[in-house]
């Protein structure tokens, strides 16, 4: 991977000055690349090294041999593929009417629901699956309502079993789902539904012929996220499954913490990595990366391969029925005979099947959240349903423990620390990639996204291999660091997104009045940018706030944070002091929510006014 | 030198040899820039005089922008040089080249005040500030906006915009203003309005000016000089009569004004100049007496169509003629346009001055179109040696 500038064809003399100059204007990615490279590649690279060898250093598949040779591990990685599976299958079909919902509002309805989406995505996976755990539990929000209904007379098991891990992961995993949906759809002409309807098609083959494969690229990298992400999960599994849902991401876990069986580990890793990476082949091969990514567009793949055409061949086809049949049923309904400016691209009645289905899932995704605030307040001991009494009990234990509150510091001051460190790596580096040809850039675009990628579990045993080494483990500085490594592309997505919108000719027009690289910087584009780069800041401290994964391993004594306190309670004794945490928690939440919706439209605004005056 | 050249234009012609007189300000050599195996501009060299109004001009993606944001230091060469005043300037920053710019777009920072929009070049020039109030005042009253000083750009039109563009490059009085499209975004009525004033200005603050424009008519009024470019490549630098009669090429030729471009054969030398045939009307031999085309390397003849007459009665033997059929003819006020049709290939653009009672010829007769000889305009092949 190479950061030298294409060779600007030095012709004449002084072609060494040009490449050099050159160089130095892309070199302000290096700093994040090799922070990059030292800090995911080298380790993770480490791990999987490990797992090839044995004791005594030799080249062997002794660890494999033992991975596959043992049912338990087979059935281990079978049951971790099919709860990735059926999460992503669930995630994205409920996903989808939200998605065309919140596209298809108008921007101050859209704004609303919009952030009613976030409020789930930016809630710790911890807090909601604790949630989970009050709303399905033997004695909790759902048997004793069902009961006191009469509608069963025994309290039903909602938990410790697949469904529970099922509905935990899929709550955990939906708002991202929407998210990446919505920003295809958002792209998507309002226009071509009506022409397709000028041009004779029911709504319902406007719908399944045109919308449907236009937002089919949203659907894809939805779905091929999602997985990703489950396959890695360990924390709604751990704590709504039962002793047969055992993930793959448990186990490495316990391999590593209590048998200390770090090759083995390694070789578990391998297996969970090479299965991420099967998935992201398959996911080429069907779909193609164009397909990837916020602004994707419905690209046709130059070659696109045979697999790929008969898969488009076949839902071509399959398309085309599915619109018929809607039509049909539309008719039925009597539905087909409204206006055209009536709706976008379904009749009334059949935009209010949306509405429906998208209020349910939102209510789905935010209500289990809230739960955890009345439970706060009981006066029982446990967190069950429903809450008792009235107490600022267990808020006045939290506040007296040297334990929760020396955690809450670490976790701010760590979460502070590494923004401001993932910062400065990712505002140069996202300059010189909006602004400078870079040679290798997919390369480099892959390499600084892809600790979002790679399962952050093992992002985290191959950061503790590493720091166990060089005695960085429970160090603020380890945590930092390793915080850092996960928020990188979260801000660098960020601040490269308000530079796309920038209109770098304000800087070139500083530049001639006699203003220096850092006079432009400071006085212009600082001034501009600062909502945006604001709000990356946020990101990067909500990554680093809400991790468990990394600090699960890498901390301990002073050094634990929050979520990891929350963690160590939740697997000993489930305390009320845990709802009130995270009642405390999300209440931060939505403060920091609702600053970055407030930068947000600041940003919008000054972005506008730079549009504004072009006119 | 071409005696139609001494005929048109003279004023223009002469200001052009004043020029000359004067020192290089900008000096453009073997400038080039690649974008991986594109060419955006292959190695050019153009200098450009002390107070100079120099226009560049040619079809979209000709490499008017590239050459400019070059010469302002905001593009890297890929190779040649810059020279301002005689000294290199290739690697010197944009911030030190004491060159103003004016950008298609305006680009005024949306977050500053008319007034700090102004300022900011003093200020980054850390002028003392009863000096910046006194300077901004005296450029805004220059474009008669002072009431507007402190209002944010987004408050103005786009003309008044423009106008705070043009006085945020002008309060500093850097030697080199480059303007790139400066008018393009506004009407017509706008246009012609500014374009005065940045004529005025020129002449008042005796800058040196590099200015892009798409409007051949701006291009033709205010330019001293014109670099016509095409495909990344100058083709031809030199006065608005040089491009208008006399082009270098067959682009020079159709871009720049209205002509009619034929193909000649059967080219021999004779009297000065060449004679040939048209492959039109059976073949009559003409003559182009003041060509400097060599005969084998002639290849076209351009005429203007205010050349052209159009007559029913044969013209005089010191003309070139063809027949032809009138197809149509436009009355355009001042101007009556003639189109001849000749039997093969797009019909002849005559034009001629309206007088009363000119009704004697109608579409369907047939006429003479006839031009002096010494007004043949001979293009030379493509490639061939100038
Ligand atoms: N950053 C770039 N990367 C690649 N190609 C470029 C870049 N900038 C310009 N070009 C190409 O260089 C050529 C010349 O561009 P330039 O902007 O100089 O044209 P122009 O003459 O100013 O055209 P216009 O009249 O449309 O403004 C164009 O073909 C353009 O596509
Ligand atoms: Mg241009």
């Amino acid at each position: 991977m190479s950061v030298v500038a294409p060779p600007d064809h030095p012709s004449s003399g002084g072609g060494w000055a040009r490449a050099l100059a050159a160089f130095a204007r892309r070199a302000p990615l290096l700093p994040v690349l090799i922070f990059l490279a030292l800090l995911m590649v080298w380790p993770v690279a480490q791990l999987l090294g490990l797992s090839f060898f044995n004791d005594q250093g030799q080249l062997t598949w002794g660890h494999y041999s033992q991975l596959f040779s043992s049912r338990i591990y087979v059935e281990v990685l079978w049951i971790t593929v099919r709860l990735a599976f059926f999460t992503t299958v669930v995630a994205v079909i409920v996903a989808y009417p939200v998605a065309f919902v919140i596209a298809n509002s108008e921007n101050k309805v859209r704004a609303w629901l919009y952030f009613l989406v976030l409020i789930p995505f930016w809630t710790s996976f911890l807090v909601r699956a604790l949630a989970w755990m009050v709303l399905l539990g033997r004695n909790g929000t759902i048997n004793s309502w069902a009961q006191a209904l009469g509608l069963t007379d025994a309290p039903m098991s909602l938990i410790y079993n697949f469904a529970g891990v099922l509905i935990g992961t899929t709550h955990a995993l939906l708002p991202m789902a929407i998210i990446i949906i919505v920003s295809v759809m958002e792209n998507i002409d309002q226009n071509l539904s009506k022409a397709a309807m000028t041009m004779g098609g029911g709504r319902g083959t406007a719908f399944w012929r045109v919308f449907f494969p236009l937002s089919l690229p949203g659907v894809t990298s939805a779905a091929l996220l999602v997985f990703l992400s489950a396959l890695g999960f360990f924390i709604t599994p751990t704590l709504l499954g039962g002793r047969r849902e055992v993930v793959i991401s448990q186990l490495i876990i316990t391999e590593i913490q209590e048998m200390l069986n770090w090759p083995f580990g390694g070789a578990v890793s391998v297996l969970l990595l090479g299965c991420a990476l099967v998935i992201f082949w398959l996911y080429d091969r069907l779909a193609g990366f164009s397909a990837l990514g916020a602004a994707a567009q419905a690209r046709v793949a130059a070659e696109p391969s045979r697999l790929s055409r008969v898969f488009a061949r076949l839902s071509i086809a399959l398309l085309g029925v599915l619109g018929r049949i809607t039509d049909r049923l539309l008719a039925l309904a009597g539905a087909d005979s409204r206006p055209l400016e009536d709706s976008r691209t379904g009749g009334r009645s059949a935009s209010l099947a949306w509405k429906v289905a998208a209020g349910s899932v939102l209510f789905f995704a935010c209500a289990p959240i809230f739960i955890m605030i009345p439970v706060s307040f009981t006066q029982k001991a446990v967190m069950e349903w429903p809450p008792s009494g009235f107490t600022f009990e267990w808020y006045r234990m939290y506040l007296q423990s040297p334990q929760w509150i020396s955690a809450t510091v670490t976790s701010f001051t760590v979460a502070f620390a590494a923004s401001l460190l993932t910062m400065a790596l990712a505002v140069p580096a996202a300059f010189v990639l909006i602004r400078q040809t870079v040679v290798g850039r997919s390369a480099i675009m892959a390499l600084l996204l892809s600790p979002m990628v790679v399962p952050r579990i093992i992002i985290a045993i191959a950061l503790f291999y590493v720091y166990s080494g060089i005695g960085l483990v429970g160090t603020t500085v380890g945590l930092v660091l390793g915080h850092a490594v996960l928020s990188i592309p979260y801000a660098l997505m960020g601040v490269m997104t308000v530079l796309r919108n920038y209109d770098e000719r304000l800087d070139q027009a500083a530049q001639i009045l006699g203003a220096g690289k850092t006079q432009t910087f400071v006085r212009i584009t600082l001034p501009l940018i600062r909502f945006g780069v604001l709000s990356a800041f946020l990101l990067a401290f909500i990554t680093s706030f809400d991790d468990l994964t990394v600090s699960l391993f890498i901390t301990g004594g002073l050094s634990t944070t929050l979520p990891k306190q929350m963690w160590e309670d939740a697997t000993l004794q489930v305390s009320p002091v845990l709802a009130a945490v995270s009642t405390l928690i999300i209440v931060f939440m939505l403060v920091v929510l609702a600053l970055l919706e407030w930068l947000r439209r600041r940003g919008e605004a000054s972005l506008k006014a730079q549009a504004g005056q072009s006119q | 030198m071409n005696p139609i050249q001494e005929t048109a234009g003279r004023q223009t012609v002469d200001a052009a040899r004043n020029l000359t007189g004067r020192a290089v300000k900008l000096q453009v050599e073997k400038l080039a820039k690649h974008y991986g195996e594109f060419t955006a501009l292959s190695p050019s060299s153009l200098d450009v005089h002390q107070g100079e109004f120099l226009t560049l001009l040619g079809p979209s993606g000709s490499g008017k922008t590239t050459l400019l944001m070059m010469v302002a230091g905001l593009v890297v060469p890929s190779g040649g040089e810059i020279r301002i005043d005689g000294r290199v300037a290739t690697s010197v920053p944009p911030s030190k080249r004491d060159i103003g710019m004016v950008f298609q777009n305006y680009a005024l920072f949306p977050h500053l005040t008319v007034f700090e929009n102004i300022a900011f070049p003093l200020r980054m020039r850390r002028v003392p500030e009863a000096q910046i109030r006194k300077d901004v005042m005296r450029v805004l009253e220059m474009v008669e906006l002072p009431h507007v000083a402190e209002r944010v750009p987004r408050a103005l039109s786009g003309g008044q915009q423009q106008r705070i563009a043009l006085a945020r490059c002008i309060v500093y009085a850097p030697s080199i203003i480059l303007m790139d499209e400066p008018l393009g975004a506004l009407d017509k009525r706008l246009r012609d309005q500014l374009q005065i004033e940045i004529k005025n200005l020129h002449k008042s603050l005796g800058t040196t000016i590099l200015y892009v424009t798409h409007d051949q008519q701006e291009t033709l009024t205010m330019s001293d000089r014109i670099c016509l470019m095409n495909h990344g490549r100058i083709e031809q630098v030199g006065t608005p009569t040089d491009l208008y009669f006399t082009p270098k090429t067959e682009f020079g030729a159709a871009f720049l004004g209205e002509s009619n471009i034929l193909p000649i054969a059967d080219v021999t030398a004779s009297d000065g100049g060449i004679s040939f045939t048209l492959p039109l009307d059976g073949h009559v031999r003409m003559s182009a007496p003041h060509s400097t085309v060599a005969p084998a390397d002639a290849a076209k003849i351009m005429l203007r169509p205010e050349w052209l007459s159009v007559t029913v009665a044969p013209p005089q033997e010191a003309f070139n003629s063809v027949r032809g059929k009138v197809a149509d003819i436009i009355f355009t006020g001042e101007v009556t346009r003639y189109f001849v049709s000749t039997g093969s290939g797009t019909p002849l653009a005559a034009s001629q001055l309206t007088r009363p009672g000119d009704r004697a010829i109608n579409v369907g007769d047939d006429v003479y179109i006839s031009w002096p000889r010494e007004r043949t305009y001979v293009l030379a092949r493509e490639g061939a040696a100038a």
